[in-house]
């Protein structure tokens, strides 16, 4: 009926690898936008190259030489002749070159503009450009750390404990806690040397560490033109080596009266600067005093999304789609938020070990389905696990009338998934939403951490019924051993690769 | 049949019984415990439900269950591992028990990864705990340290290299 004028992007190349590529193709396919998928050596046969419509490979296994070479990037989407490029998370979504050599080659970038992605990734002008849109921020050093000198005389005024980042980091690396004098050093060598590697900028600075305190985060969506939608808050409090591990939407602990102070803030904020498509506003949040801080803004998609996407019934892809194309929005509309959402990382990480990452084959998979439950995942039977890329393998998320509700269903779903052949954070996922304190909603961002301290520290002391279970346990572990160990003629890979590695049972 | 666990620093056998299909089970505990308990498969190979003095308990084996390693499974919601050995490993291990290596440690890498930095040479003397390498695994960068005290002897990687989980990174001369 209307006149529908020619999408100005007919076919997106993703930039990107695992689970977020395959999100992304999902919400071009949606808009009947065309999709094109890169991949590594490693990652050839990765699910996500078999999920767009072509695959160009771009390189060997190390991102430096694939995910992170502009060149190819570039050169695949225009020899292709997709027309957008849409960073993921990581690698280089939040890269202001990248976004600009991209501009330059006549693309579009999906996303904000190389200008916004700069001056929010360089967290010093960041924090002074909040501050000035009357945004609270977080005492810390104005100017990245070069020399001892600057170091100590700036911890000194800070005091203890406190924080190194990366000026050009994101995603939770690049970052230490510093909690005595004598550390300090060595803890500001080590971050600089893992901030020049991951993201090619050694500048480091330094801010207070305000503990207890809890993660909240605000998404919104900008059209650049200074209107902007507030999607409610995600709580991601619960962190290790401050990776998120579990996300929620709402937070147990916002207010409305809160969240309404959350919602001026971050309109404000990204209304200054004109922000221009999906974008985060990270706060600390102090519960005592209500009192909520700036911590930096993520000029990307994040991983977490889903969360926001079940509470408002919005696809942030295809607003980060529509903004690309040039989508208008109203400013500030009132969006309606419904029940409560929660996301667990699954990660190829060994909950047993102090989560060293665990490599090797998917031996087997079984993905439950169920109502109002959602599995983001690059997964299928045979993948194998490399050491390359992240650890995170998928992600679980749920929906749920209130809060309650939500943490049953993720405790039913996580305790359906299998994932056999290697180790992953399943069973903490399952265990956490088993927790008196998380399902009162009592945490904070070290909270996970010292209940697994503690955990690791407790004197195994089992009981009659749980020495049952073990023999039990060991029984059925070893039936399985017998029925999957005999050499079947022609029984094919599983029993092969069980065989060869004394596996009791593929499943596992 | 004998089964043997074994945690911290305690050993506890249990005399247990089933029928062949692993139904219908008699565990006796070493002061004379008896106890009966019905045990059903939910999923096969993964899920059992165990029935004993009229509680109802879920068993989530999991994965990593390799021969040779702890059983790790899920009672209801907690996670376990325990040490369990059934008859056939508890001979496998008189069989292999033979004396170990004395005088040196080799130290395996614990994760696949890329050494970033050595931080030890050979001949230096190190003390257990102190960082000798670090190593970068899923862009996290690892300090690995010092098993045990002692002398450097070699170093089997150089900086750069891949090395995968179990890959000798160098040996140790122990204090005497």
């Amino acid at each position: 009926m209307s006149k529908k004028s020619r999408p100005r992007i007919r076919r997106v190349l993703v930039a990107n690898r695992g689970e977020i590529a395959i999100r992304i193709f999902q919400g071009c396919r949606e808009r009947g936008i065309e999709t094109v998928a890169v991949y590594s050596e490693a990652d050839a046969s990765a699910p996500h190259r078999y999920a767009a419509d072509e695959a160009v490979r771009i390189g060997p296994a190390p991102p430096a030489e694939s995910y992170l070479r502009f060149d190819k990037l570039i050169e695949a989407a225009q020899r292709t002749e997709a027309d957008a490029i849409h960073p993921g998370y990581g690698f280089l979504s939040e890269n202001a070159n990248f976004a600009r050599a991209v501009e330059e080659a006549g693309l579009i970038f999906i996303g904000p503009t190389p200008d916004q992605i700069e001056s929010m990734g360089d967290k010093v002008r960041a924090r002074a450009l909040m501050e000035a849109a009357s945004v609270p921020v977080i005492p810390g050093t104005e100017d990245p750390i070069e020399d001892q000198e600057t170091l100590q005389k700036e911890a000194k005024r800070i005091g203890y404990p406190l924080l190194i980042k990366a000026a050009g980091g994101g995603g939770g690396k690049g970052i230490r806690l510093v909690e005595q004098k004598q550390d300090l050093v060595s803890a500001w060598e080590r971050t600089q040397s893992e901030a020049q590697a991951a993201f090619s900028d050694g500048r480091v600075y330094i801010e207070r560490f305000v503990s207890p305190s809890r993660h909240i985060e605000a998404q919104i969506v900008g059209d650049g033109s200074g209107s902007i939608w507030f999607l409610g808050e995600r709580e991601c409090s619960l962190q290790r080596n401050h990776q998120k591990v579990l996300e929620e939407s709402p937070s147990a602990v916002i207010s409305d009266e809160v969240r309404s102070r959350i919602r001026a803030a971050a309109i404000s904020g990204a209304s200054s600067i004109n922000y221009r498509g999906a974008g985060t506003m990270e706060f600390l949040y102090d519960e005592s005093t209500e009192d909520f801080y700036f911590l930096e803004m993520n000029t990307r998609l994040q991983v977490e999304h889903p969360v926001t996407e079940m509470v408002s019934g919005i696809d942030l892809v295809g607003m980060q789609l529509d903004i690309a194309a040039g989508r208008k929005l109203e400013h500030d509309p009132e969006i309606p938020l419904r029940g409560w959402s929660i996301e667990f990382r699954i990660c190829a990480e060994d909950p047993y070990r102090n989560f060293i990452p665990s490599t090797g084959q998917i031996r087997a998979l079984r993905i439950p389905h169920a109502p109002f439950c959602r599995i983001d995942g690059s997964l299928r039977e045979g993948l194998e696990i490399t050491p390359y890329y992240d650890p995170m393998l998928a992600k679980a998320i749920v929906w749920g009338e209130n809060r309650n509700q939500a943490i049953e269903r993720l405790s039913a779903l996580l305790s359906r998934l299998r994932i056999g052949g290697i180790h992953t954070t399943v069973p903490l996922g399952i265990e956490l939403c088993n927790q008196d304190w998380f399902i009162a909603g009592q945490f904070n961002t070290s909270t996970l951490e010292s209940w697994l301290r503690q955990r690791a520290e407790e004197k195994l002391d089992p009981d009659t019924l749980q020495l049952v279970s073990a023999v039990i346990a060991r029984h059925a572990l070893g039936t399985a051993r017998k029925q999957s160990s005999p050499a079947v003629p022609g029984g094919g890979a599983w029993g092969k690769a069980a065989r060869i590695d004394g596996i009791r049972n593929p499943l596992l | 049949m004998k089964y043997q666990i074994e945690w911290d620093d305690q050993v506890r056998e249990i005399d247990a019984q089933c029928d062949p299909l692993g139904r219908e089970w008699k565990l006796r505990f070493p002061d004379g415990e008896l106890i009966e308990a019905r045990v059903e498969t939910l999923e096969e190979g993964a899920v059992l439900r165990l029935i004993t003095g009229g509680e109802s308990k879920t068993i989530t084996l999991l994965p990593g269950n390799r021969a040779g390693t702890p059983v790790r499974f899920l009672l209801d919601h907690t996670p376990m591992e325990l040490e369990v050995l059934d008859p056939i490993d508890l001979i496998t291990r008189e069989v292999r028990s033979g004396p170990g290596a004395s005088g040196h440690h080799r130290v395996q890498s614990i994760m696949p990864g890329i050494v970033r930095k050595i931080l030890a040479s050979p001949g230096d003397e190190i003390e257990a705990g102190s960082p000798i390498l670090i190593l970068e695994a899923m862009k996290m960068e690892n300090e690995i340290a010092a098993p045990v005290s002692g002398t450097v002897a070699q170093i089997m990687v150089s900086e750069g290299d891949a090395v995968a989980a179990g890959a000798m990174l160098l040996v140790i001369d122990l204090k005497d």
